[in-house]
């Protein structure tokens, strides 16, 4: 919060202070009359939802995939020695560069963005759900077995909950590359979009607008992240008391 | 006492010799190990950090395999983890994520003893290890010995006629540990069930185990088993500190597994 204020004022002190011209830097008040008629004509909502649309569907596959993947590949000594290299190979040149073969392949739908966030987000929750599944004490596991549970119970009731601190830094740090690869496909070809609205405002050379958009973009992407992981992390982690929470460290 | 008919073998190590390796190298944790246990015994063995007592109760749970030789449960080899043969391990195995109860409850879940059924029974363990006002706590809001006090509770939820206890009460609080241990005995001449129960304090051994098996270091061997007088169910530490053949065994299993007893058997004493 403090820090949010904080850059408000040195936002504020850049153009009203020391006098950066609006043409470089759009003045606090500019970018919001930009938000606000934005808002007023709906251009900015269509843009909008169709963002989020594209970013959920894509989000969602990437999820899915990463953590099925990284259960199969974490738990199967033959799985790993299958696909680990072929996917170290891959997550290398994950993300942004794909755009141009997207749009050969797919076109400008929302196959193409979903395949983009898909690929920028895929290595990340994959890597951490594997690291989270290695990272299980096995006597969890074993006291399972002498409670007579077979491997589905130790699946269900110690493999997931034990690797969930991990998946979930997995789809934080995922999250945020979605929205950059979303963002990347909006701004080279895709019709409509946050993306799309900044590449606009660029080409009219409308930096109030261009902030603005970036502004939306933030806000929507802390709005996501609290949904999808602090809202799970508080009820679960967190209660838990398996992760370690920064207000509690500093309370004791 | 315990009837005759019941004194039949249900544990038994045949020849056992477990290996470790670790980074190339060859460790031996138990070596001719022979062993038989009875329907309805409460054994302890004790031995020094490292003889192999934590390796010798996950061979029997299932959790090991021996490198060679046998462990026989009921006259058959021991083949994987069975929710007949319990386990309570020295490392904390609660589960972080389930409360009290849930962690209690989960072999009867498992098992899939009916809700009202399933609640009673972990309402009286709850009681019996004093955790009333924390069932819904999780783990981490609980002290170790409680943690402890929990997994204890979860093995014994389900009844199984092999309970292998590995130093369960070593984060315990002395105070609480003897109150533990009473009730544990209690519980144990009740429901008849077989305890092997590890510790490395001679005294702990000597008060709740009908004999002792004494192990040496490493490499882990049986070095002595060694009975105690019946104390009945209702003893007290108390009533066994003053009893003078108490003293006696405690000092020969001290000696024991200090390697410094003069060998009875056939044994090679071990350096
Ligand atoms: N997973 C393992 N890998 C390699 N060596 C091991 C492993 N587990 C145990 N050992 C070795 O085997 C020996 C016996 O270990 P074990 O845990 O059975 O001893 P312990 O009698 O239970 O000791 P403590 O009283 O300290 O718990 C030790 O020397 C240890 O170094
Ligand atoms: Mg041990």
């Amino acid at each position: 919060m403090v820090a949010i204020l904080l850059l408000a004022l040195f936002w504020w002190a850049l153009t009203n202070v020391f006098g950066v011209p609006e043409y470089i830097f759009p003045s606090l008040s500019s970018v919001a009359a930009a938000l606000w008629e934005a808002l007023l004509s709906g251009r900015l909502l269509d843009d909008t939802r169709i963002s989020i649309i594209r970013l959920l569907l894509g989000a969602v596959v990437g999820i899915v995939s990463g953590i099925a993947l990284g259960f199969l590949v974490g738990l199967s000594r033959t799985a790993r020695i299958a696909v680990e290299p072929l996917i170290n190979a891959f997550s290398g040149i994950a993300g942004i560069a794909w755009i141009p073969l997207a749009l050969a392949w797919f076109g400008t739908g929302l196959a193409m963005s979903t395949f983009v966030i898909w690929n920028g987000m895929f290595f990340v929750v994959f890597a951490n759900t594997i690291l989270g599944v290695s990272r299980v004490p096995p006597t969890y596991a074993q006291a399972i077995f002498t409670l007579g549970g077979d491997r589905r119970e130790v699946l269900r009731s110690v493999i997931l909950p034990g690797a969930l601190p991990d998946i979930l830094t997995g789809v934080r740090v995922g999250l945020a590359f979605a929205w950059r690869s979303l963002i990347a496909a909006e701004l080279m070809g895709s019709p409509m979009g946050l993306g799309q609205w900044v590449n606009e405002a660029a080409t009219y050379q409308r930096t109030d607008r261009i902030l603005a958009g970036c502004l939306t973009i933030a806000v929507l992407g802390v709005l996501l992240e609290a949904l999808m992981v602090s809202w799970i992390a508080r009820r679960t982690v967190v209660r838990w008391g398996t992760v370690a929470v920064a207000e509690e460290r500093k309370a004791r | 006492m315990i009837q005759l008919n019941e004194r039949k073998p249900i544990l038994q190590a045949i020849n056992l010799r477990h290996e470790y390796e670790a980074r190339g190298q060859k460790i031996v944790a138990l070596q001719d190990v022979n062993l038989t246990i009875n329907a309805g015994d409460f054994v302890t063995v004790v031995g020094p950090s490292g003889c192999g007592k934590s390796t010798l109760a996950k061979i029997f749970a299932g959790l090991g395999t021996p490198t060679s030789g046998e462990a026989l449960y009921a006259g058959k080899p021991i083949k994987g983890a069975s929710s007949e043969r319990g386990m309570v391990f020295q490392e904390l195995a609660v589960l972080p994520w389930r409360t009290v109860v849930g962690n209690i409850g989960h072999g009867l879940e498992i098992a899939g003893m009916p809700k009202a059924e399933r609640e009673q029974r972990v309402a009286e363990l709850v009681r019996l290890i004093g955790l009333e006002g924390f069932e819904k706590k999780y783990p981490s809001e609980l002290s170790g010995g409680m943690r402890q006090r929990v997994a204890v509770a979860r093995t014994w939820a389900t009844r199984p006629p092999v309970i292998l206890m590995d130093e369960p009460f070593a984060a315990v609080d002395a105070i609480t540990r003897l109150t533990l241990q009473e009730e544990l005995i209690r519980l144990a001449r009740t429901t008849k069930q077989t305890v092997v129960f590890i510790t490395h304090s001679v005294e702990e051994a000597v008060f709740l185990g009908d004999y002792i098996v004494a192990m040496s270091s490493r490499p882990g061997r049986v070095l002595e088993i060694v009975p105690v007088p019946d104390m009945g169910i209702n003893r007290t530490w108390e009533q066994m500190i003053r009893d003078p053949r108490i003293e006696a065994i405690v000092s020969r299993v001290f000696e024991l597994v200090r390697g410094r007893a003069v060998a009875p058997s056939t044994e090679r004493q071990h350096a």
